[in-house]
Order: structure tokens, then C-alpha cells, then sequence
């Protein structure tokens, strides 16, 4: 008996006991499901880290008040930052740090922006023209902040393309007038779109002249005087370390720093964040996929036991089959085809459910969900090899009966 | 008709050629076979030292009551059971020295088998269950297939109920589709335990009939009955009685 003809007779047992097949299918079915939103979940959201990391900057590194872990926040009251803009302005001196192309000082502060009846509040940005290298950003209309404009403390300032639509919609941003705090501002750039990240969004935001924001809001706000953070942006990824190692030394000089561990700085590399980030998403992964993995396993042990009662129920089946030239070959082969078949079912209607959920709950959460190609087919090669596993032994029992036992079974 | 390359190893050895060149010599032949079951602790002596040579083309009819080990013996002459002690040797072959592949070759070419209760497959047509041992012997082709079917269906009057399930015949023609899928193969050997036992007179004389006319065409033809009726169709006689072969005489009429 060749493998159609063994496929035909399998699928023949199979529909026969249609109520039956379809309730073990439901068994992989749902393992396959779980893999596949689990395994999507976990790909989604690695997907939206490295989409960040990419937005943010790859060679960035953050220079941020306060010793690592002691969460000291600048801005918090009543604490000076120690950052100061003659740090940032030392940083920016490649002579230095020859490995820090660009040292973006950052002074943060939120402020409600206004023109005539429209407004929105949002982060507004004291810098310089560095902060759009190191940040990986570029301008959709008129252009970034100049060192003209730093120089001569110009009311300019550069928007992200959110602020841009809320606050002039349907008109060119550009040339337009901003008031902040009773000062008016020139709008001289709008920046492309770079989306949301976990952390914060991208395109809500001002940029004005580092210069300016000290003169204007340095005295009086918040921070007094001092800075939220400092962007360094490496030569290459390469020089990341290098970077990170003169930037060091340098502001332990200016701070007057002996003990590294009494440090009043902390500099992160973004990609660690990241990384950490990634690491999390993927230990989580892998423990909900090792949950699916095992709703898979029950699922699987579904089909070995309908095989067993299977063979039980077919045992003159069986018998009368071997009493008509069987080999033992033949019967196992026709039992590990259904059982595979059942594992195939399940594994098909896992991925066709799987995709569905995968997008409605894509929008109900608003987390992405990815399906790829080679998910789908590994849960197809998965649900088909926990059929073929678990149909095994069935079938060794079915091939190993004798045909008189099987005949002689009323 | 070996269409199967697994069983041409088989065709061509030595041990299948003496058929051809002793064409007297018995087709079967049991020396000293006995068969011991443990029921339990009980052990039962369901054969006990059977000599028994069977010929080419020979009639005979197995007759002894329940439990005399007639089933048992015709089970070991099908191959589907092998005896504790005592050699079987079939066409040629020591039987005990064959393996699982061998044994499934020898039920579906050398040997059909017909049941008392039929054993049809329930949901397949007359025709599928007819072309099932086809399959087992690997005939590749379906036109040829198809043919065969349908000339055993033919053989045994059924070539008009092909398409029929075996709950949409009767008794009678349900048996005949059994026999049909038993010579559809071509064995030299047709088993049949109790072919009658579940059928009335005017279709027990209907498959008598056939077998008859099996016997005509050079088979043979091993019938187990507990019916004088029927064993008295034969040619032969061999009672059966605990185990043993208690007469063994050829049929007068």
C-alpha cells in the first residue's frame, strides 16, 4: 500500500469519528494559538525596541546628574543639577574627547506653547545644534537651530511635527510666532516625524537656543541654572567605549572628582538601556512561550491518548487488515499518518486563528503583534511533529498486535 | 502479479521453486503441531500433536465441536497464528522460520481467508473492500486494480452490487463479497471458518456453491463447520476432537 492510498484510508478512519477528531485538533489548536501570540508578542515588541533604539540614536550616550542608582533627578526641587552648560561646552571640545563627535547639552522644562486660539503643552528643549545629530533627527521645512541663532540668543524656535499640526493646522509652521510665557518665538524649522517610543514622544516638542533658554528661563526656573542631561554621540559604535572613557576622565576633572564612586554624573550608553529593555522583553518571552509550550505538549498527549483508544476501538480492524497482507510496516505507517494529520489540522487552524487574533488584539492593546513567515511554518513543522512524536507508540502498539489476538477480540 | 518490489526477494527464492517441481508433494503439511494458550494459571491444550498433510487441490472440511481446536488449527494453517512445538511447513516454507514480512506475504498471496462473521469494512464500498488486499500486495495500477475487483465480484454474482455498503446487502451477498475479497489475490488456498454459520439454508447453498466451484477451478479449499450438511460438500472429512485429529476419511455419498 503506497503513502496516498495509506493517506486515503487515514483520512477515511479519521472522518469517521469526525466529533472526536475535531475535539483532539482543538487540543493543538490552542498550544499552536498560544505559541503563536506569545512568540508574535515577543518579536512585536523587540521590533518596537529596536525601532527606538534606531530613533534615538545608536551612538548616543546620556550624560545625567546624580551617581548610577542613587535616583537623583534633576529638576526635582530645591536640587541644582552639578551639569552645567560649561560641561556640556567642554564635551563638545574634540581636542578632549576626540571620540565624542557631537556634545548636546539638554535643559528640559515643560511649557505650554501658544499661537492665537490654538495650544499644547509639551517638553521645551534648551540646546544646541548638536542635539539634532545625536538624536538622529532631521528637519521637514526651513531648517534645525543654527550657532547663529545660539550666538545671538535668537527668540527661534524648532518644532516637532505634532506641535506643528496642533498648533498650525493646515498652514506652513514655518515664519509662524510662538509665544511661551508671554515671549514671542519665531518658528524656524519643523522636524520630520520620528513616532512614539515607550519612553516619550518624539514629536511633541520644542527646540530653542540653549543661550536663550538660560537667559530667559535659567535664572528663575526649576533647574537654576544647571542642565537635565548632555547627549554625546560617539564617532561609530566602535567608539562608544572610548567615548564613554574620556567623557569620564574629562568630568571628573571639571568636578573635581578624585573617588569615582562619589561621581555626581552618570553616563549611560543607550544601548544598554536597551539592551536591558531587551533582555526583559525576552525573558518574558520565553517564559509565556514556555507556557504555550506546554499547553502544546497537553494537546500532544490529546492525540496519543485518541490514538491509543483508537487502536483499542480498531483492534479487528487491525486484525482483519494484517489477515489481508498488512505488514506491521503498513499499519504503523496508516496510524502515524492520522495521527500526524491530527497534529496538521490542529497546526493549520492554530496559525489561520492565531493570524486573526493576532490582529484584532494588535488593536485592542495597542502592542504589536508580529507573525512572521518563519513562525508560521515552525508551528506548522511543530504541530505535525507533536503528532508524529505522540503517534509513535500508538502506532507501535497497533503494528506490534497479532493478527489472531485482533481477530479473536469480540 | 508481484507488483510489489519488497515480495520479488521473496518470489525468486529457492524455497518458493519446488512447487513447480513436485507438484505432488503436500501444500501443506503439520508435524507433531501443538498450540498451548495460558489462561491464567490454566494451561490449555488447544492443539495436541497434530499430523495432518493437505494436497494441492483438495476439498475438506474441518468438522468437531465448540472448542475442539478446530479454529486454532485452521488459524495456524492461515498463518495468523503459530504453533508452541511441531513444524508447519507451506508450500515448500518452514512457517516458523518466516518473519512478520514474509507471514503478511503469505496471507495475501498464498492464502484467502473468508469469517464467519464477514469482517467487512463497514463504511466501504463492496468494491473497496474487495481491492483492500490489492493494496496490501502493492498492484500499482488501478485500472488493473479496478479489473481484478471486479472479476472476483464477478465470480462470486455480485458484479451488480459493487457500489453497495455491506449494510445495504444481506447476509448472503455480504459473505460473497468476503469470498470475493478473498480470491482476489488468486490464493492457492481458500480458509473458511464457518462461512455459514450466520446465514440461512438457501444462502449457505449459495456459498457452498461457490466453493464448489472453487474446488472445480483447482484451489483448495479448507472448510470449518460443525454442520454435517455442509461438511458433506467436501471431499474430505477431518474431525477434531480436544485437540486432536480424531478420524481423517474421504467423504462418501
Amino acid at each position: 500500500m503506497n503513502w496516498a492510498q495509506t493517506l486515503r484510508v487515514a483520512v477515511e478512519s479519521l472522518a469517521d469519528r469526525r466529533a472526536r477528531s475535531a475535539l483532539t485538533v482543538l487540543g493543538i489548536l490552542i498550544g499552536i494559538v498560544a505559541v503563536i501570540l506569545t512568540v508574535g508578542l515577543g518579536q512585536g515588541a523587540q521590533g518596537t525596541i529596536s525601532s527606538e533604539l534606531s530613533s534615538l540614536g545608536t551612538n548616543l550616550l546620556i550624560i545625567t546628574p546624580g551617581a548610577a542608582g542613587a535616583g537623583q533627578q534633576a529638576g526635582a526641587p530645591g536640587i541644582v543639577s552639578p551639569l552645567t552648560l560649561a560641561d556640556a561646552n567642554a564635551l563638545a571640545n574634540h581636542l578632549d574627547v576626540p571620540s565624542v563627535s557631537v556634545a548636546a547639552p539638554v535643559a528640559q522644562t515643560n511649557a505650554t506653547l501658544v499661537a492665537g486660539i490654538n495650544s499644547m503643552t509639551a517638553p521645551l528643549i534648551g540646546t544646541t545644534p548638536g542635539w539634532l545629530t545625536a538624536r538622529n533627527r532631521t528637519t521637514a521645512a526651513g531648517q534645525g537651530l543654527t550657532q547663529a541663532q545660539l550666538s545671538s540668543d535668537a527668540h527661534d524656535i524648532v518644532i516637532g511635527s505634532q506641535v506643528a499640526q496642533t498648533l498650525f493646522p493646515g498652514t506652513a509652521a514655518v515664519g509662524q510666532t510662538i509665544t511661551i510665557v508671554g515671549v514671542p518665538f519665531t518658528v524656524t524649522g519643523v522636524l520630520n516625524t520620528a513616532g512614539s517610543t515607550a519612553s516619550a514622544n518624539q514629536d511633541a516638542l520644542g527646540l530653542i537656543p540653549i543661550t536663550t533658554d538660560q537667559a530667559l528661563f535659567g535664572a528663575t526656573g526649576p533647574r537654576t541654572g544647571g542642565l537635565n542631561e548632555i547627549l554625546l554621540s560617539a564617532r561609530s559604535s566602535q567608539a562608544m567605549s572610548a567615548a564613554y572613557q574620556e567623557a569620564n576622565t574629562l568630568l571628573d576633572q571639571l568636578h573635581h572628582i578624585t573617588n569615582p564612586s562619589q561621581a555626581d554624573f552618570t553616563i549611560i550608553p543607550q544601548t544598554s538601556l536597551l539592551s536591558a529593555k531587551t533582555q526583559i522583553t525576552r525573558t518574558l518571552t520565553i517564559l509565556l512561550a514556555g507556557i504555550a509550550a506546554i499547553a502544546l505538549l497537553v494537546g500532544g498527549i490529546g492525540v496519543m491518548n485518541i490514538m491509543l483508544v483508537s487502536v483499542t476501538e480498531r483492534i479487528r480492524e487491525i486484525g482483519l487488515r494484517k489477515a489481508l497482507g498488512a505488514t506491521p510496516g503498513t499499519i504503523r505507517r496508516q496510524f502515524l499518518i492520522e495521527a500526524v494529520l491530527l497534529g496538521l489540522a490542529g497546526g493549520l487552524a492554530g496559525i489561520t486563528i492565531g493570524i486573526s487574533a493576532a490582529v484584532v488584539l494588535t488593536r485592542l492593546i495597542s502592542q504589536p503583534i508580529t507573525i512572521s513567515t518563519p513562525a508560521i511554518i515552525g508551528s506548522l513543522i511543530v504541530a505535525a511533529g507533536v503528532g508524529l512524536v505522540f503517534g509513535v507508540y500508538p502506532a507501535s502498539q497497533a503494528a506490534k498486535l497479532a493478527p489472531i489476538d485482533a481477530l479473536r477480540s469480540e | 502479479m508481484l507488483s510489489d518490489p519488497r515480495f520479488d526477494s521473496l518470489s525468486s527464492a529457492p524455497a518458493r521453486q519446488p512447487q513447480a517441481l513436485e507438484a505432488d508433494a503436500p501444500l501443506l503439511r503439520l508435524t507433531g503441531v501443538s498450540k498451548t494458550y495460558l489462561a491464567g494459571e490454566v494451561a490449555v491444550h488447544a492443539l495436541a500433536d497434530v499430523d495432518l498433510s493437505i494436497s494441492r487441490g483438495e476439498y475438506l472440511a474441518l468438522m468437531g465441536p465448540s472448542g475442539s481446536g478446530k479454529s486454532t488449527l485452521m488459524h495456524i494453517l492461515g498463518c495468523l497464528d503459530t504453533p508452541t512445538s511441531g513444524t508447519y511447513v507451506l508450500d515448500g516454507q518452514d512457517v516458523s522460520k518466516l518473519d512478520e514480512l514474509e507471514l503478511a506475504w503469505i496471507r495475501n498471496q498464498l492464502v484467502g481467508f473468508v469469517f464467519q462473521q464477514f469482517h467487512l469494512l463497514g463504511r466501504q464500498t463492496a468494491a473497496r473492500n474487495v481491492e483492500l488486499p490489492l493494496l496490501y500486495a502493492g498492484v500499482r495500477s488501478r485500472a488493473e486494480r479496478n479489473a481484478r475487483t471486479q472479476a472476483a465480484l464477478a465470480a462470486v454474482g455480485m458484479a451488480d452490487r459493487t457500489e453497495h455498503r455491506p449494510n445495504q446487502l444481506s447476509g448472503g451477498q455480504q459473505q460473497r463479497v468476503a469470498i470475493a475479497r478473498a480470491l482476489v489475490t488468486d490464493p492457492a488456498i481458500i480458509l473458511a471458518d464457518e462461512p455459514t454459520g450466520n446465514l440461512g439454508s438457501d444462502q449457505t447453498d449459495e456459498v457452498l456453491e461457490i466453493f464448489h466451484g472453487l474446488h472445480q477451478q483447482g484451489r483448495t479449499v479448507i472448510l470449518i463447520t460443525h454442520e454435517p450438511d455442509v461438511a458433506g460438500r467436501a471431499r474430505r472429512l477431518i474431525s477434531v476432537r480436544d485437540g486432536r485429529v480424531v478420524a481423517d476419511e474421504p467423504v462418501t455419498r
